[in-house]
């Protein structure tokens, strides 16, 4: 006859907050801190309130592990263990009562924070600050709760804790830093991994304004509805975590206290994650130290050995590892990592010599040196795909310049995405095509969104001075902010009317003005400007580059006689 | 009132309990002994509800005691390696006991506190491995427990405070009909209070009954003379021309058999648990070997 069970004891909770009252003390004096920065601090904006409220992702990350850790720490002692699950008290008791406490931890510092922070500050920042305290810790502890049923000991719990919340990363830096540079020209997405990496989301993400102290649902913005979204969805995760973890328990082995895993299943799968962890990061700190190019691959294979044999340790806990079975094991593991490598880099669907037909696109979105234009005039396509076969036949060094992307969109309403930085011998065509006047200025007009209102001003380099190239060569003369407004006005108005180009056709060192004009002769003064245009509130750069006037660019021309006028 | 039966557990490759079949009879003193690795821990960790067995049936009054609450707050244990909170005291550990065990006796805690004298407030873990091993008995009696399971029990304690711990156990049982369950290897004390013996080996119950049946189906017979057919010998040893025996069966019967023989001396002697011990096991392979150094 099965007895009434317990879900959470007092007893249990009551001791859990005495033998861990030095982890909620420090949350405590951590809370202080916080408060007392903002409180005393000479700008108590609401935008500083408001980073407190960014700021608990990355505080959960650690405390709400902690808590997990410590908590779940008494089966990892064979004797506490043992002694404990002798008292009448069922599995689902220990654990319930563990999880109230860690959530009392949290809970009960961050609502006498939120108390202090109602008397302080206006508005409803208080209650949002308590929301995302708690949807952060309820992520982090749950999925804290599940790795510690996952192993056996301390150590093992941390290490589990930090794979489980880094893997995405890990994986989207293997698929990054080794899979994307085999394929020539294609770059694989692969940023929606980090979706799928709370602690880098959730400790970067904004909530709220830096300006208001309400958060009001229907202000919120586009990435603030994201943020809070995102954060309600790892709060209901970590409560599922939890729940998988109360399922483990319920089926743990308590003799596996002290052991590295609980759960003998997935001990290849750790192996794994050890032996190419180790690889992906001693490849990478070897390519950023010593740039030594595919030298790191030696190093990545030396990683692969190390992080399986010290993997294989610390799963046994001994030394003595290297039999013959084991080299099995690592022999299957790269064989299978570097399959994949080869496999990739073979590109068995010639995924890197693919050029589409000129009668399947419709348009082109072409990046190129941080500029961005559409073009959809068929004798344009047909220059861009003739560039697009002279790379895939040369297949020059990319190297490190600006990111270049070219977009096909094509009929079937599917796009075909390449990334070239450099062009090789089609280098030329593609400057030339960017130096085109109706394309500077269409380019200008995607990053103003068609509105010459939207030009808050100009800022010159370096120091706010303008270059112009005459008989005497290039000379610098300073401005003031209205003469960079009126220079961005008239900037935008000739090349409206197509007398302005990019430097391109230029070759230019910095000081001096070189080479043939490639997009036609140019005659008279020819004003060479570098135009940052900012958006307006100044935070972010529209668009920016070197453009050059020309003598037929009467507005700029215009400028600049009553800019030399004013000047003397 | 325990019961195990046919119990196997096995950690990985090894088989700790193997079709292990073990009865705790209500009221009694049961002493549970077996060589190093017999598996006596695992199966008091499968009576207290600590592992869960991979077959058979581990029960309290035919009721299964695995995730019991209601079986287990009736369960007193002091295992061999004492745990206690690191930090906490003994006042501390009482609160803890208090809230985890419904039946908690405080009346008998501060009563045994005139025996124990233990400090209520410094910590235990600072106490010497004696003091450590009185805390944990002073709390576990408070328990009020039905059945007491000890492991090792008076293990470091000083001999005043081994028979002071004995008498508040004996006493116990004689007056709730307390089970008790005590593994040791001090099978001379063990004789002195233990009713019923259950001897260990490789996992699996050798021989368990009564100690009056035990002593009284064994015994010793010394003799000067021929040994008679048909004994069931378990040892035998000369010197000079007296033989020792250990054999199976009753005094009255296997004296009668020797008698027929006509020796020139014979004796029987009733057998110390200890050597029903050696001589059971030695039957199965687990002897005193004559080793030469």
């Amino acid at each position: 006859m099965p007895s009434r069970k317990s879900y959470c004891k007092w007893a249990v909770v009551r001791k859990d907050i005495t033998r861990y009252a030095p982890l909620w003390a420090c949350y405590c004096v951590v809370m202080l801190i916080m408060l007392l920065t903002v409180g005393i601090s000479n700008s108590k904006t609401v935008g500083q309130w408001n980073r407190c409220i960014d700021a608990m992702g990355i505080l959960n990350f650690f405390y709400g592990g902690a808590c997990a850790v410590l908590l779940s720490s008494d089966l990892y002692n064979a004797r506490l263990c043992n002694a404990l699950h002798a008292m009448p008290l069922c599995r689902e008791g220990w654990y319930g009562s563990h999880a109230a406490s860690g959530f009392l931890f949290s809970f009960v510092p961050n609502m006498l924070v939120c108390g202090v922070m109602y008397s302080t500050c206006r508005g409803t920042i208080p209650f949002w600050w308590l929301l995302c305290a708690t949807l952060t810790f309820l992520f982090f502890f749950g999925t804290g709760l599940l790795c510690c049923q996952l192993v056996g000991n301390r150590f093992a719990a941390l290490a589990v804790y930090v794979i489980v919340q880094f893997l995405a990363l890990l994986v989207r830096f293997a698929i990054d830093q080794l899979y994307t540079p085999l394929l020539y020209g294609i770059e694989v997405n692969a940023y929606w991994l980090d979706n799928f990496s709370p602690v880098r989301m959730l400790t970067t993400l904004t909530y709220s304004y830096d300006h208001t102290d309400n958060l009001i649902f229907s202000e919120l913005s586009a990435d603030m509805t994201f943020a809070w979204a995102y954060t309600a969805i790892c709060a209901a995760v970590g409560l599922a975590a939890a729940v998988g973890g109360l399922i483990l328990y319920r089926h743990r082995k308590l003799e596996s206290a002290g052991d590295f895993l609980a759960v003998r299943g997935l001990t290849p799968v750790m192996q794994t994650i050890f032996a190419v962890g180790a690889g992906v990061v001693l490849y990478l700190l070897s390519d950023l130290l010593f740039n030594i190019g595919t030298n790191a691959y030696l190093f990545l294979a030396l990683g692969l050995v190390a992080g399986y044999f010290g993997g294989k340790m610390l799963l046994e806990r001994r030394v003595a590892v290297f039999s013959l079975r084991s080299f099995l094991g690592l022999g299957i593991i790269a064989l299978v990592f570097a399959g994949s490598m080869f496999l990739t880099d073979l590109d068995p669907l010639n995924l890197e010599n693919r050029v589409p037909e000129e009668a399947d696109v419709v348009a082109v979105d072409l990046r190129y040196e941080r500029t961005d234009a559409t073009f959809t005039d068929p004798a344009d396509i047909a220059g861009i795909l003739d560039a697009h076969k002279t790379v895939v036949r040369e297949k020059p060094n990319q190297g490190w310049g600006d990111y270049g992307s070219v977009v096909y969109r094509l009929k079937d309403g599917t796009k075909m995405t390449r990334c070239y930085t450099s062009w090789g011998s089609a280098e030329k065509n593609i400057r030339a095509l960017f130096a085109r006047p109706d394309i500077v200025f269409s380019s200008m007009m995607n990053a103003t969104g068609q509105r010459l209102e939207d030009v808050a001003g100009v800022i010159a380099w370096p120091q706010n001075t303008i270059f112009v190239y005459n008989d005497e060569g290039l000379t610098a003369m300073p401005t003031d902010g209205e003469d960079r407004r009126a220079l961005a006005e008239a900037v935008m108005a000739d090349a409206r009317e197509g007398h302005v180009t990019t430097m391109y056709p230029y070759d230019y060192d910095g000081y001096t003005v070189q080479g043939p004009v490639a997009t036609g002769e140019r005659t008279g003064e020819t004003i060479l400007i570098d135009v940052t245009v900012n958006t307006p509130d100044g935070e972010s750069v529209l668009f920016s580059g070197i453009y050059y006037a020309d003598s037929q660019a009467e507005h700029t021309q215009a400028w600049y006689r009553e800019f030399l006028e004013k000047n003397g | 009132m325990l019961e195990m039966q046919h119990v196997t557990k096995r950690f990985g490759t090894f088989t700790a309990l193997n079709d292990l079949t073990m009865t705790v009879p209500r009221g009694c003193v049961y002493g549970l002994v077996g060589p190093n690795g017999a598996g006596k821990t695992t199966a008091i960790r499968h009576l207290t509800g600590v592992y869960r067995q991979d077959s058979g049936l581990v029960s309290m009054e035919g009721v299964p005691i695995y995730e019991n609450e209601a079986l287990k707050s009736r369960i007193g244990f002091i295992p061999d390696e004492i745990f206690f909170f690191p930090s906490a005291s003994v006042s501390d550990m009482r609160t803890f006991y208090k809230g985890m065990y419904p039946h908690f006796d405080d009346d008998l805690y501060h009563r045994l506190r005139e025996v124990f004298q233990l400090p209520e407030n410094g910590p235990i873990r600072r106490f010497s491995k004696g003091m450590q091993k009185q805390a944990a008995f002073h709390l576990a009696m408070c328990l009020r427990p039905d059945v007491l399971i000890l492991d090792e029990p008076v293990d470091g304690l000083d001999p005043v405070m081994r028979r002071q711990v004995w008498s508040i156990l004996l006493s116990d049982v004689a007056s709730r009909e307390a089970t008790v369950l005590v593994s040791s290897h001090n099978l001379r004390e063990l004789e002195d209070i233990c009713d019923h013996v259950g001897i260990m080996d490789k996992g699996a119950m050798l021989l368990e009954r009564s100690l009056a049946d035990m002593q009284g189906s064994t015994v010793k017979v010394q003799l000067v003379g021929d040994v008679p057919e048909g004994l069931n010998v378990l040892h035998e040893s000369q010197s000079g021309r007296l033989r020792t025996l250990v054999v199976r069966g009753s005094a009255k019967e296997v004296g009668e058999r020797v008698e027929a023989m006509n020796p020139a001396y014979f004796d029987v002697l009733p057998l110390s648990l200890e050597e029903i011990f050696i001589y059971e096991l030695g039957g199965v392979d687990y002897a005193i070997k004559e080793i030469v150094l």
